[in-house]
C-alpha cells in the first residue's frame, strides 16, 4: 500500500511539475518585450538610423501584402541596424487590436489608419506624432495631406493611397443589352428596369454581415449630391445649422429607395456580403457596381472575363453638387501614422521608414492598382487604374465618407440604419428621425472635434 | 404482458400447431421491428453524415481552387486537384512559428485545467455540502460570464500584475476559460458514482484523498479524457482572447495568425480555406484518436454485491 | 435491483450524512488550485467590469463617473428589449432542438459496431472547425444568388430568400448554423453518459419489459439527467458567447438588430461605439440573466425523485 501511494504521488507531482515547467519555459522563451523595448535613443531625426520599429500592417493580403513584405525587406537591407517588427492583422482584428494597444500603452510605432475618426481619436488623446517637421512632405500630392491635418494645423499622417467611390460597369454586358453607360438618373433607372426584366443584376450591391458600408457609402453619395460634403457630421454636431431633421436627409433616403424600387440591386441583396457581391460582378452576372477604387485590384484578381470600366454616378433629382460633372466625388485617404512615443524614442528610424515609403509611393499605387498619393503620379497599372486616376485628377473636391468622419458610435449606427432603410425596415422619415434621436442621445458623449 | 405473450398464451390453449406458428410469427415480427430500428438508425446517421461533411468537403474544394477560379464559381468543383494553397500556407515561416506558439500555450493550459478541475470536481461532488454550492456557483458564473466578456478589464488586470509574456498570459487565461466547464463535467461524473464506493473505502481506513486518487481517478478516465480533449479543441481554435491579450507578434497563436490571410476588401478565400482546414487538422486527429476513450462503454458495474 | 437503481441519489436520502473532520483540509486543498487561478484572473476582472459599468470610458479619454446613467439609458432603449428577446429566443430554440437531437444521435451512435466510431468522428467534425470556416461556408450556402439554400427552396417552389438579410428569417438561419456547429459536442457528452450506464442495468430492465422505449424512458433517461443538465447549462452559456461570435461575423447583429444577442450588443457598445462603461453594464445584466436561467436549469436537473 505504501509503495503504491508513493508511486502515485510521484506521478502526480511529476505531471504537475511538467505542466509548470512548460509554463515557465514558455514564459522565458516566448516573452517578447512589448513595443518600446529599446532604451530611449538620443539620436536626432537626422542621426544614424538604428533601434527598433514596430509596424502594424492591416493590408497583409494579396498583391498589397506582398508589396509590404518586399518593402520591409528592402528597408531592412538599406538600414541593417533597425529591427523592424511587423505584426499583420485582418481588418476586424486590426481596429480592436490597435485600440487595445493604444489604451493599454503599448501602441505600435507605425500603423495604417484611415484618415478621419480612426486616426483622430488617437490624435485627440495626444498619442500621434506630428510629422510636418519629421518627414519629407514633398513626395505627396498636397491634396492628399489635407485629411491628415488636425485642428492645430499639424500633419499627423502621410497618405499611402487615395480612394474614390463611383460606379463600375461591365461593358460587354451593357452592350449586349444595347445600353450605354448611364449619364443621367433617368437613364440609370431605365437601364435597371431593362436589365432586371432580362434577368441580369443591374447594380451589384450587398450589405450583409460585417460589410455594412456599401449602402452607407451610397447614401453618403446621395447626400453629397443633394446637400454637399460632411452633412452627417454637421447634423450630428449641429454645426452650420444642420439638423438630421432637415429635408435633405429624407430626400436622399427617398432616392435610395427609388433605386431599390427600380430593382437596381440583386434580389435579396441585404443577404449578400461584400465578397459575394464582388464575385457576382466578376462572374459577369451584374452589369454595374458601385464601390471604391480599391475594387480595381479585385477585378484584376478575380478572373473577370470582360472589359470593365468606371463611371461617375449620375445625379439624383435635386442635385446641387454634381458627381456626374465631377464637381466632387466621395472618397478618402489611407495613410501611415506614427505614435508620439515612437517619434520621441527613435525619430531617425521613423523618418527613414516613412520617407522610404514616400519614395516608393507611386510604385505602390501602380503595383496595386490604387490611386497614387504621389506628387506626380504616373499610373502604369491596369487600364482601370488609369481611368480612375483621370477621374481623380479631374474632380474638384473629395467628400469624406460618413464612417470615416463620424464618431464611432454614430458611424456604426449610421451604417446599420441605412441597412435597415434598404431592407425596408425603416422609411426615409423614420430613418432620419432615428438618426436625429441617436445624435441627441449621444450628445454628452460626443468627442470634442476641436 | 405484451401482445405477443398474450397471443402465445392463448394459442397454447388450442392446438399445438398454432403454438409453433404463432411463436414463429411473433419471432418474425420482433425481427422486423429490429430491422426497422436498425434501418432508421442508419438513415439518421446517413443524414447526419451528409449534414456534417458536405460543408467541409466544399471547403476542401475551395481550398483547391485558385482565386479567379473561386470568384468565378464558388460552389462548383475545382478544375483539378491542386495543393498549391496548402503548400503556400505550410511553407510560410510565420505559420510555423504560430503553430509552435499554439502548441506551447495549449500544451500547458490543458494539463493545468484537467488536473485542477478533476480535483475540484470530486471535492465539490462528494466532500463539500452546502458550502460547495457557493463555490460551484462561482465556477458556474464563469460559464455564464466567460472571461472573454471582461476582456479589457482582464487586460488591465494582467498588466497590473506585471505579466508581460504573451504566452504566459494566454496559458493562465485559457486555464480559467475552460475551468468552469471542466469542473461542471467532473462534478457531474463523480456524482454518478455511488456513495457506497467511497464509504466502503473510508471504512477500510482510506483517507479522503486516498479515495480520490486510488478509486475515483482510475474510474474517471472517460471524463478526464473528455475534459482534456474538449479543452484542447476549444483552446486550439480560440481567437478573441489571443487578439486582446497579445501585444505583439511574439506568442501569436495559430488562429490569430491565420486571420492575416483575410485582407481588407478582397479576401483570398481559397488560401484562407486551406489555412483553416490545416488548422482544424490537429483537433480532428486528436479527437479521432481519443474518441474511443470518451465514448467508452463501461462493461463492469459499479456496485456488485 | 432496487439497490442498484437507487445508487444515484436515493442513498443519500436514506442515510444520515456524516462528514469526518479530516475531510475539511482535504476538500479545501482540492479546490484550492482552481480557485486561486480564478480569484486572481477572473474574479478581479469581473469586479473591474462591474465597477466600470458605473463609469463612462472610451478607451482613450480619462474615465468619468456616471453612476447609474448607463443602466438608465439601457432600460429606456427599445433595442435593448430586442436584445433580450432575441437572446431568449435563441437560447430556447437551441435547447429545444439540440437536447433531443443529441440524445437521438447518441442512442444511434452507442453500442458496438465497426462503423460506429467513424460516424462518431464525423458528427464531431463541425465542432472542431474554426469560426471563420463556419461563417465562410454557411455564408455561401445562404448566398441569395445561387446558394445551396435557395436552390433547395427553389425546388419547393418558394421564391429566393435573403437568408442573412431578412429580419424575419436571419435569426433562424443563425440558429441553424449554431445547432450545426455544436450538436456534435452535445452528442459526445450524452454518449459519454450513455456508455457509463452499466449494461446489467439495461439487461435487468429488459427482463422486466421487452419494450425498448420503456426501458429507455424509465431506466436510461433518469440516469442521463445530470449529463442533460450539463448540456442544457452549456447551451445556455454557450449561446451567450458562441452565438455572439457567430452573429458578429455573419450578420453583425443582423438586419435591424434581429440577431443581436446581449453578448453582441455588449461587444458592439465596447469596441464599435467605444462605450466601455455601457458595455460593462450590459455584461452585468447578462450575468444576472444567465444566473437565473442556469440556476433554474440546475434546479430542475437536480431535483431528487424516488424512482421505485
Amino acid at each position: 500500500m505504501h509503495r503504491r501511494t508513493a508511486h502515485w504521488r510521484r506521478w502526480f507531482a511529476t505531471a504537475a511539475l511538467l505542466a509548470l515547467t512548460a509554463a515557465v519555459l514558455a514564459a522565458c522563451g516566448g516573452s517578447g518585450s512589448t513595443s518600446g523595448g529599446a532604451a530611449p535613443s538620443k539620436t536626432k531625426a537626422n542621426g544614424p538610423v538604428a533601434g527598433t520599429l514596430s509596424f502594424y500592417n492591416f493590408l497583409p493580403d494579396g498583391s498589397e501584402g506582398k508589396w509590404w513584405d518586399d518593402f520591409v525587406a528592402s528597408f531592412k537591407k538599406k538600414y541593417p541596424n533597425v529591427k523592424v517588427e511587423v505584426t499583420k492583422f485582418s481588418t476586424e482584428d486590426y481596429w480592436t487590436k490597435t485600440l487595445a494597444a493604444f489604451s493599454s500603452g503599448s501602441e505600435p510605432d507605425i500603423f495604417i489608419p484611415n484618415a478621419g475618426e480612426d486616426l483622430n481619436k488617437y490624435i485627440r488623446a495626444g498619442k500621434i506624432a506630428a510629422l510636418e517637421n519629421l518627414v519629407d512632405l514633398k513626395y505627396y500630392n498636397p491634396a492628399t495631406l489635407v485629411p491628415f491635418k488636425d485642428s492645430k494645423g499639424h500633419i499627423d499622417g502621410i497618405p499611402i493611397y487615395s480612394y474614390i467611390i463611383l460606379g463600375w460597369d461591365n461593358q460587354n454586358l451593357l452592350s449586349k443589352y444595347r445600353l450605354a453607360v448611364p449619364k443621367t438618373w433617368d437613364e440609370l433607372l431605365a437601364a435597371c428596369h431593362k436589365l432586371s426584366d432580362a434577368g441580369v443584376i443591374p447594380i451589384a450591391m450587398g450589405n450583409a454581415g460585417q460589410d455594412q458600408f456599401p449602402t452607407g457609402q451610397l447614401q453618403d453619395h446621395l447626400l453629397y449630391q443633394l446637400g454637399g460634403p460632411k452633412l452627417t457630421l454637421n447634423a450630428t454636431y449641429g454645426t452650420n445649422g444642420a439638423k438630421w431633421t432637415d429635408p435633405v436627409f429624407v430626400n436622399a433616403a427617398k432616392q435610395m429607395r427609388a433605386l431599390i424600387d427600380a430593382k437596381c440591386f440583386p434580389r435579396g441583396f441585404t443577404g449578400l456580403n461584400y465578397s459575394q457581391m464582388s464575385n457576382l460582378f466578376a462572374q459577369g452576372k451584374a452589369a454595374m457596381a458601385f464601390t471604391g477604387s480599391w475594387f480595381a485590384n479585385q477585378v484584376g484578381s478575380s478572373g473577370a472575363k470582360f472589359k470593365a470600366g468606371v463611371f461617375p454616378f449620375p445625379d439624383a433629382p435635386g442635385t446641387t453638387h454634381s458627381t456626374a460633372s465631377l464637381d466632387g466625388i466621395l472618397g478618402g485617404v489611407n495613410g501611415l501614422a506614427a505614435s508620439a512615443k515612437a517619434a520621441q524614442r527613435n525619430p531617425a528610424a521613423v523618418k527613414a521608414f516613412l520617407d522610404a515609403f514616400g519614395a516608393a509611393a507611386d510604385e505602390y499605387a501602380n503595383t496595386n492598382s490604387q490611386l497614387s498619393a504621389a506628387a506626380h503620379p504616373h499610373p502604369t497599372g491596369s487600364g482601370l487604374q488609369a481611368e480612375l486616376s483621370q477621374v481623380f485628377q479631374s474632380v474638384k473636391e473629395i467628400a469624406p465618407v460618413s464612417d470615416t468622419i463620424l464618431p464611432r458610435a454614430m458611424a456604426g449606427k449610421y451604417n446599420g440604419d441605412v441597412v435597415a432603410l434598404t431592407a425596408g425596415d425603416m422609411t426615409p422619415e423614420s430613418w432620419a428621425k432615428a438618426m436625429a434621436d441617436a445624435a441627441a442621445q449621444e450628445k454628452p458623449n460626443l468627442p470634442n472635434l476641436g | 404482458m405484451t401482445t405477443a405473450q398474450r397471443e402465445t398464451a392463448a394459442a397454447s390453449a388450442t392446438a399445438p400447431m398454432w403454438d409453433e406458428r404463432t411463436e414463429a410469427a411473433s419471432h418474425r415480427r420482433r425481427r422486423a421491428i429490429k430491422l426497422l430500428r436498425e434501418t432508421a438508425r442508419y438513415l439518421i446517421l446517413a443524414i447526419a453524415t451528409i449534414a456534417a461533411l458536405y460543408p467541409v468537403l466544399w471547403m476542401l474544394a475551395v481550398a483547391m481552387k485558385t482565386q479567379p477560379e473561386y470568384a468565378q464559381d464558388p460552389m462548383g468543383l475545382p478544375s483539378h486537384i491542386n495543393f498549391d494553397n496548402f503548400s503556400a500556407v505550410l511553407s510560410n515561416p510565420d505559420v510555423l512559428q504560430y503553430f509552435r506558439n499554439s502548441v506551447i500555450v495549449v500544451g500547458a493550459a490543458v494539463p493545468i485545467v484537467t488536473f485542477t478541475a478533476v480535483l475540484a470536481g470530486y471535492a465539490l461532488a462528494r466532500l463539500w455540502g452546502r458550502g460547495g454550492m457557493v463555490i460551484l456557483f462561482i465556477f458556474l458564473f464563469s460559464e455564464l460570464v466567460p472571461i472573454s466578456i471582461v476582456a479589457i478589464p482582464l487586460l488591465l488586470t494582467i498588466k497590473q500584475l506585471g505579466i508581460n509574456s504573451g504566452i504566459l498570459r494566454l496559458i493562465c487565461v485559457y486555464s480559467v476559460l475552460m475551468m468552469g466547464f471542466a469542473v461542471l463535467l467532473s462534478r457531474a461524473f463523480f456524482r454518478s458514482i455511488p456513495e457506497e464506493l467511497r464509504e466502503a473505502a473510508r471504512l477500510d481506513g482510506c483517507s479522503e484523498f486516498g479515495v480520490f486518487r486510488r478509486i475515483m481517478v482510475p474510474l474517471a478516465r472517460s471524463p478526464i479524457t473528455l475534459i482534456a480533449v474538449i479543452s484542447f479543441i476549444v483552446l486550439w481554435n480560440e481567437l478573441f482572447l489571443a487578439v486582446v491579450l497579445l501585444d505583439s507578434a511574439a506568442g501569436r497563436t495559430l488562429p490569430l495568425g491565420l486571420t492575416e490571410f483575410k485582407g481588407r476588401y478582397a479576401t483570398n478565400w481559397p488560401t484562407v480555406s486551406a489555412a483553416l482546414l490545416l488548422s482544424a487538422l490537429p483537433t480532428l486527429i486528436l479527437y479521432g484518436a481519443f474518441q474511443g476513450r470518451i465514448a467508452n462503454q463501461f462493461s463492469r458495474s459499479t456496485t456488485r454485491e | 435491483m432496487n439497490r442498484v437503481l437507487d445508487t444515484h441519489d436515493g442513498a443519500r436520502a436514506r442515510r444520515p450524512l456524516r462528514r469526518p473532520r479530516a475531510a475539511t483540509v482535504t476538500k479545501i486543498a482540492m479546490v484550492a488550485p482552481a480557485m486561486t487561478l480564478f480569484l486572481v484572473f477572473y474574479v478581479a476582472s469581473i469586479v473591474a467590469g462591474i465597477v466600470l459599468s458605473f463609469y463612462h470610458w472610451d478607451g482613450l479619454d480619462p474615465i468619468r463617473f456616471v453612476g447609474f446613467e448607463n443602466y438608465r439609458v439601457l432600460f429606456s432603449d427599445p433595442v435593448f428589449v430586442t436584445n433580450v428577446k432575441v437572446t431568449l429566443v435563441v437560447v430556447g430554440a437551441c435547447l429545444v432542438c439540440i437536447l433531443p437531437l443529441a440524445l437521438l444521435l447518441a442512442v444511434c451512435l452507442s453500442g458496438p459496431g465497426r462503423l460506429l466510431p467513424l460516424f462518431r468522428w464525423i458528427v464531431f467534425v463541425p465542432v472542431v472547425l474554426p469560426l471563420a470556416a463556419v461563417a465562410l461556408l454557411w455564408a455561401e450556402i445562404f448566398n441569395p444568388v445561387g446558394g445551396l439554400a435557395n436552390q433547395l427552396v427553389g425546388k419547393l417552389g418558394i421564391s429566393p430568400v435573403a437568408w442573412l438579410g431578412d429580419q424575419r428569417v436571419t435569426v433562424w438561419a443563425l440558429v441553424l448554423v449554431s445547432i450545426w456547429s455544436i450538436l456534435g459536442l452535445h452528442v459526445v457528452i450524452q454518449l459519454s453518459a450513455l456508455s457509463a450506464i452499466p449494461t446489467e442495468l439495461k439487461e435487468a430492465a429488459r427482463l422486466e419489459t421487452p419494450s425498448v422505449w420503456r426501458v429507455f424512458r424509465h431506466v436510461v433517461l433518469p440516469l442521463m439527467r445530470d449529463s442533460l443538465t450539463v448540456s442544457a447549462a452549456l447551451i445556455i452559456t454557450g449561446t451567450f458567447v458562441g452565438f455572439t461570435s457567430l452573429a458578429f461575423v455573419m450578420t453583425r447583429g443582423g438586419p435591424v438588430h434581429s440577431t443581436e444577442v446581449l453578448g453582441l450588443r455588449a461587444y458592439l457598445e465596447g469596441f464599435a461605439s467605444l462605450n466601455f462603461g455601457m458595455a460593462s453594464a450590459i455584461t452585468v445584466i447578462t450575468m444576472l440573466l444567465t444566473i437565473v436561467l442556469v440556476g433554474v436549469t440546475l434546479f430542475i436537473g437536480s431535483r431528487r425523485r424516488i424512482e421505485y
